[in-house]
């Protein structure tokens, strides 16, 4: 039994066997590679699991079907979550439309994510006109909106800042350039920033999917 | 005699569709110091007051140039507006000009320098508008621009 155990652990792990006799030569840098993998591996492993605990409970405004929701709801999705505004032309049509063409990548696996975009600009973003601009980009999108007490509160939970800038005779908001992706139990997993291309958010949401 | 009317005749008419050719080749950006290129914008999703178009900026001349405005029948106001994204925050500021050193090539695109647009009206996907350029030193060029989707990336496909 000991025998056939060191035996497969040679041929599987040659590091971990403490025989070093019975490895031959080509499996020295085979080893070092394996290692190599494992500290990296273990490495962002590592730093995953530090990285700070996000999101929280929030209470908005669903402006598709007009429903008061808390982060509980969607039950058994993972959930996007970003912030922005329907002023901002250039960075948030950016990000939606990189969400949007994630979720057709997705195919099926798409239903079981959701994404929502929440409001920075409530005093502008009304349920219609956020409804209207979420539908634009994709139709599983989902806008939320809520009082600026509300708002102020989701942001805090996910520790996004935004603030209003005065740009001549009108205002834009700076806001945190990050999508969260949170898990369907609701805890923190991992996060990519705005700019990360329909592909690559579909291939990490693949990877957790899957 | 006929003959060389004939002739006279040819040349005249050469010498019209070559004046013609040539004024119109000189009305055409590509013939100026300044070319304007690729522009682009995106659909405006309905009821966004705010659109953005990108248009590609080709200093040619010998001279430094600066874009000082815009201008569309679509909009009430163009601005040119840079999008930064800093230590995770996305930031929007206002540029007087662009910049444009002799022979130098300068890309409107997401994520950086946009015209931002208050529209007057929805800007919809595969439509065209005029849109007019002044430069400090070429003056005022106009230009077409395509409208593709709302979340286009370039003036290709959109996707």
């Amino acid at each position: 039994m000991k025998q056939e155990t060191t035996t497969r652990e040679s041929i599987q792990a040659p590091t971990a066997s403490g025989e070093p006799r019975r490895l031959r030569f080509a499996w020295g840098p085979a080893a070092a590679i394996v290692l190599l993998v494992a500290a990296i591996g273990s490495i962002a492993w590592l730093h995953q699991r530090s990285a700070p605990t996000l999101g929280g409970p929030f209470e908005l405004i669903d402006t598709k079907s007009g429903r008061q929701v808390t982060n509980r709801d969607f039950p058994g999705k993972w959930l996007l979550v970003f912030f922005g505004y329907t002023h901002c032309p250039d960075v948030c049509p950016t990000t939606l439309s990189n969400i949007a063409g994630a979720l057709t990548k997705l195919g099926p696996l798409a239903d079981r994510v959701q994404p929502l975009f929440i409001t920075v600009d409530p005093t502008r973003d009304t349920q219609q006109v956020l409804a209207d601009y979420t539908a634009a980009f994709d139709n599983r999108i989902i806008g939320l909106t809520g009082t600026p007490d509300q708002i102020a509160a989701a942001a805090n939970a996910y520790r996004t800042y935004f603030a209003r800038r005065q740009v001549g005779d009108d205002y834009y908001m700076d806001h945190s350039a990050t999508v969260y992706v949170m898990r369907p139990d609701r805890t923190y997993d991992s996060s990519f920033l705005t700019t990360a291309d329909s592909s690559e958010i579909a291939r990490s949401l693949r990877a957790l999917l899957q | 005699m006929q003959g060389n009317e004939h002739v006279r005749y040819l040349i005249a008419v050469v010498m019209v569709v070559l004046g013609t050719w040539t004024a119109l080749a000189a009305q055409t950006t590509a013939s100026r110091n300044m070319a304007v290129e690729h522009a682009w914008a995106r659909a405006s999703p309905k009821g966004a007051p705010n659109g953005v178009s990108y248009v590609t900026l080709v200093n040619k001349g010998a001279d430094a140039d600066r874009l000082i405005g815009a201008a569309s029948p679509v909009a009430e106001t163009i601005q040119i507006h840079e999008e930064k994204t800093e230590g995770g925050v996305s930031r929007m500021r206002q540029l007087e000009a662009i910049d444009l050193p002799a022979g130098s090539t300068v890309t409107l695109k997401p994520s950086g320098i946009h015209l931002m647009m208050k529209l007057k009206q929805q800007l919809q996907e595969g439509q065209t508008f005029p849109l007019t350029l002044t430069f400090e030193r070429a003056g005022v060029i106009e230009v077409t621009v395509k409208i593709g989707t709302v979340g286009a990336m370039d003036d290709m496909s959109g996707m």
